[in-house]
């Protein structure tokens, strides 16, 4: 008898015009958005490539690979290099790009691909996060007073099903549908997207799988939502209140978050950061010059190493600030993370970075990889240097500029060979976390939407139980 | 009979609870955009006012006349509050040898950690959400009526097809219209209360095509709502080709432009104009690098009492200060003549190519317009930015406006003199130069020792070069009229007009074979 329920509801919905056209958009929406992502895919392998070639160039002209000249500008470059994770999302809300100097950590961040940015970009988190919720809700927001209308409800009452599994039916069906229309195309569209840019590979097919299969409780959300709604008795109404609880989710929310987090946590203007660096520098200078006087102050005395060490530490002061810049832009960005994590859209992407690796989540692993990077190519170059008898092996930011003053005594502050490890500047493998622990983190993400669903559950089983069916 | 009608139309609209809703949802919308727009604009003002007070500070401690660099600072555009339009810093340096093809910032409020994808703005609000809430609102017009028997009768009534089908698509029109007006209206009032001291005739002329472009997007979806609504029989079947409709005219298309169609059409033409640009940089730093004589290379004049770099770097002229033997004048001087007649040309052509790839989105965007005409979306985003004035042609056009600025200051130098002599570069006054280096060191027996102690004392005591500032033109806002306005929107509009007049057509021979039974 279940079965025969549950094939019924199937089939009425499969004939459904609303879902056949559904399923066409989406497989349209899929095909598209595979063809725009490869094209995205190509143009940020590009610069990843550009990048990539600019360091190899480097390496190649025997000058900036100096390990003097290495002390100035920020040479070392930790990327995250285009994968095809861009099918899913573009993640360019966060960047991907740090170039940092080797002295000290003073990053700056950037992204690939920021010369196209849009209102929205079609791939797989604007089908399966934004659209296919909204699809579920118009799918489902007639399930339950479709059959009032039509009065198979009381005859199914009448038959003896009990309200309980009628509901469940209809949840399996809607279900199983959303498994229909988003399974074959989402599959489509990924070897069109491997075949289209040559980047197949077995781990990120799991991977979008597995998205797939994450998808499910969000869309079960919506349809829980819809079939509550679609229990109210002007159904009409209730489209535009589908319409409206979809909007606040993926507009309303984010929007929201992000005016609130930027009140609540200001940032300075970049002019009173440069400010405080000035002043960071200037005071250690200032105590510098008065214990040391001339030594400091002039460019002439840098056997001693005292100038150097006054520079290091001038320098050391001044990127300590830079840390409080990033630190007031870390806490803001969080700030809007909690606020626009009510949103299940939101959530939903914060989980693909988890999987993908990038966006925030990366961010972080991406800046620990460039302060340990930075740490490594500093103890090599100070041991390649205690090998140069020609250096006073003074490592600082100023050696490069002060070599002239040495340069009438065949002495260098610094060595001048060539860097040994140059590989070491362009880092394009961040290791991440161990899987069990993203399997937590991405629990602990759906945890919500699990909790939201069963809300959602009980509140529509008691409505059902209650509900007038005549 | 046909007033009753329309007033029956709009007092059912009115009562509907799904309309109810629908004006409550937009006007949270509407709200809630301009609420996040103003906040961005006052954050621009506050910025824009700090930049001023930054460039007035440099331009009052010129030394010399190599830092006469002022900026282009544009004012940012109160209404941009509605359309954000193409999106660029608001700053150019205006340097005497540099090419300008892009934008800067000064005094931004940025977070270097998150690098928000969109910001919305009502123009957004309006192609997207409003579009779809008239769907909404007309997609059961016809049908519905037809549906619970209404239809049938009033046709027995003697009332003409014309005249239903006209009062429903005014009845959708004049309601819709309303909904968007009065907030409309009230946001601009709004505005003009706060900023009261920002408004200029741009503002009130941005207002008002906009307000008149908006009706007539209006116009054309109610149009489509009703012409929907007379597509199927079941209010639920038109629901769906509706949203099916905004899915295309929303998504699909403007999405398979800018990724499928565009790049096919305009990839390579960006390429050989990119390629171009490089042509010509390439050449700009072999000018100063590989092909500098040695009577006028700076790097082989004595450099130990520059006070700053040579003014040349891997990157291009850098900033300095001059002050020295006679050599070292001398060779600045021929440097100068050199970076005019060489580096300067070359500058300028590699800004000509670069205009190029504009030029080639420019008529990428432009050819979209044309090619979907029938499309109101796309359409919309196109003329609302040149009814802003934020257009990727209005940034063409700040830049060309700098470019003009740096050609008449450096033309200034050129005529005055000061471009190449000891003063574009001058740190103390003339009569402190130190002579012929030669003599210099005759004069200490070679002693390079001494020659620097002389130096230095001489550094010490001696007096700042005092320049005449020379006055120069500085930057304006452009302000467009009326009389120029008309020919940025006369092809769109009339487009647009068009495809609301062929669907009205198509609309009203539909209706006349109406199935009403």
């Amino acid at each position: 008898m279940n079965q025969i329920i549950l094939m019924k509801d199937i089939r009425l919905m499969l004939k459904d015009l609303k879902f056949q056209i559904f399923f066409l958009i989406l497989v349209a929406l899929f095909i598209l958005s595979a063809i725009s992502s490869a094209v995205t895919y190509q143009n940020l392998s590009e610069e990843f490539q550009t990048d990539l070639n600019r360091h190899n160039e480097r390496v190649a002209d025997g000058e900036s690979m100096q390990m003097i000249r290495m002390l100035q500008g920020n040479l070392l470059q930790v990327v995250s290099r285009p994968s095809p994770a861009v099918l899913f999302s573009s993640y360019q809300t966060y960047p991907d790009k740090i170039s940092v100097g080797i002295l000290f950590y003073t990053p700056y961040f950037d992204n690939y691909g920021t010369s196209t940015r849009e209102v929205f970009r079609l791939n797989w988190y604007f089908i399966l996060g934004i659209l296919s919720g909204f699809f579920m809700l118009i799918l489902s927001f007639e399930a339950i007073s479709h059959e009032k209308r039509a009065g198979t409800l009381r005859l199914m009452s009448v038959y003896g099903f009990k309200r309980q599994m009628i509901l469940w039916h209809k949840y399996i069906s809607y279900m199983l549908l959303y498994l229909i229309i988003i399974v074959p195309p989402a599959l489509v569209s990924l070897l069109l997207f491997f075949a289209m840019t040559g980047t197949w590979s077995m781990v990120f097919m799991w991977k979008f799988l597995l998205i797939l299969l994450i998808s499910v409780p969000f869309a079960s959300f919506f349809v829980w939502l819809g079939t509550l709604i679609s229990m109210v008795k002007n159904y009409r109404n209730a489209i535009v209140m589908v319409v409206f609880i979809w909007l606040f989710f993926v507009i309303i929310v984010p929007q929201s978050a992000n005016i609130i987090a930027k009140q609540l946590s200001p940032l300075k203007t970049s002019i009173e950061y440069n400010e405080m660096w000035r002043q960071a520098y200037l005071e250690e200078y200032q105590i510098w010059g008065d214990e040391y006087g001339m030594q400091v102050h002039s460019n002439g005395a840098l056997h001693d190493g005292i100038r150097a060490r006054a520079f290091h530490a001038c320098d050391e002061k001044a990127a300590l600030t830079k840390l409080i810049e990033i630190d007031d832009s870390d806490r803001q960005t969080r700030m809007i993370q909690n606020i626009s994590a009510i949103s299940p859209f939101v959530q939903f992407e914060k989980i693909s970075e988890v999987i993908f690796d990038k966006g925030y989540y990366l961010l972080n692993f991406q800046q620990e990889t460039a302060k340990r990077s930075i740490n490594q190519i500093t103890n090599l170059m100070i041991e390649q240097d205690s090998r140069d008898e020609t250096s006073l092996h003074l490592f600082y930011g100023h050696a490069n500029s002060d070599r002239y003053v040495l340069s009438e005594l065949g002495q260098i502050p610094f060595s001048e060979q060539l860097f040994e490890h140059p590989e070491l500047l362009f880092v394009s493998e961040i290791e991440t976390e161990d899987s069990w622990t993203k399997a937590m983190r991405i629990l602990l993400r759906l945890l919500p939407i699990l909790i939201l669903n069963l809300v959602l559950i009980v509140v529509s089983v008691v409505r059902f139980e209650k509900l007038d069916i005549r | 009979m046909f007033t009753k009608l329309l007033n029956h139309e709009i007092l059912n609209l009115l009562k509907s609870r799904r309309v109810y809703l629908t004006v409550i949802m937009f006007l949270l919308l509407f709200t809630t955009v301009f609420v996040v727009r103003v906040l961005d604009y006052q954050k621009q003002v506050n910025q824009y006012i700090e930049d001023v007070k930054v460039n007035d500070e440099a331009m009052a401690n010129i030394e010399n006349y190599s830092h006469i660099t002022p900026r282009a600072i544009q004012e940012p555009i109160l209404f941009s509050i509605y359309n954000e339009g193409y999106r660029i810093q608001r700053v150019i340096n205006i340097k005497f040898y540099e090419a300008i093809i892009e934008t800067t910032s000064i005094n931004a409020e940025r977070n270097m950690l998150f690098f928000p994808d969109t910001e919305l703005d009502i123009t957004f609000l309006i192609t997207f959400f409003l579009s779809l809430f008239i769907l909404l609102i007309s997609y059961d017009s016809v049908n519905g009526e037809k549906q619970v028997g209404t239809l049938r009768l009033l046709m027995t009534y003697p009332l003409k097809r014309q005249s239903f089908i006209l009062k429903k698509m005014l009845g959708v029109f004049i309601f819709v219209a309303f909904v968007f007006t009065m907030p409309y209206f009230l946001s601009i009032i709004s505005l003009m209360v706060i900023y009261a001291n920002l408004l200029t005739i741009n503002f009130f002329i941005s207002a008002f095509f906009y307000w008149f472009l908006t009706i007539f997007f209006i116009l054309f979806f109610s149009l489509l709502g009703i012409f929907l609504s007379t597509c199927s029989k079941s209010p639920n079947q038109s629901l769906v080709y509706a949203i099916l409709t905004w899915m295309v005219l929303c998504i699909i298309i403007p999405i398979s432009w800018d990724y499928i169609i565009s790049p096919s059409l305009s990839n390579e033409r960006i390429h050989q104009a990119t390629q171009n640009y490089h042509t010509y940089t390439t050449q700009a730093k072999r000018a100063i690098e590989h092909d500098l004589p040695d009577d006028a290379n700076l790097r082989l004049v004595p450099m130990g009492i520059w006070t700053s770099s040579a003014g040349i770097e891997n990157d291009g002229i850098h900033e300095m200060s001059l002050w020295g033997y006679d050599e070292t004048y001398e060779q600045s001087s021929r440097f100068q003549s050199h970076l005019y007649e060489n580096y300067y040309p070359l500058i300028r052509a590699s800004e000509q190519a670069y205009d190029d790839v504009y030029r080639v989105r420019i008529n990428t965007e432009n050819m979209m317009n044309r090619v979907f005409f029938f499309n109101p979306i796309v359409i919309f985003h196109n003329l609302s930015m040149k009814i802003a004035g934020n257009s990727r042609v209005d940034h063409l056009v700040f830049l060309h406006t700098a470019r003009e600025l740096r050609d008449d200051l450096v033309n200034l130098g050129a005529t005055e003199g000061w471009l190449f002599d000891y003063r574009f570069y001058a740190h103390f006054k003339e009569e402190y130069n130190l002579g012929s280096r030669e003599e210099m060191l005759a004069r200490f027996d070679g002693d390079r020792e001494l020659v620097w102690e002389y130096v230095n004392d001489i550094e010490e005591n001696a007096e700042m070069y005092e320049m005449e500032v020379p006055v120069f033109r500085k930057y304006e806002q452009p302000h467009f009229t009326l009389a120029m306005m008309i020919p940025r929107i006369f092809e769109s509009m009339v487009l647009f007009v068009g495809s609301i007049v062929g669907l009205w057509v198509v609309i009203w021979w539909r209706f006349l074979g109406y199935d009403v039974r």
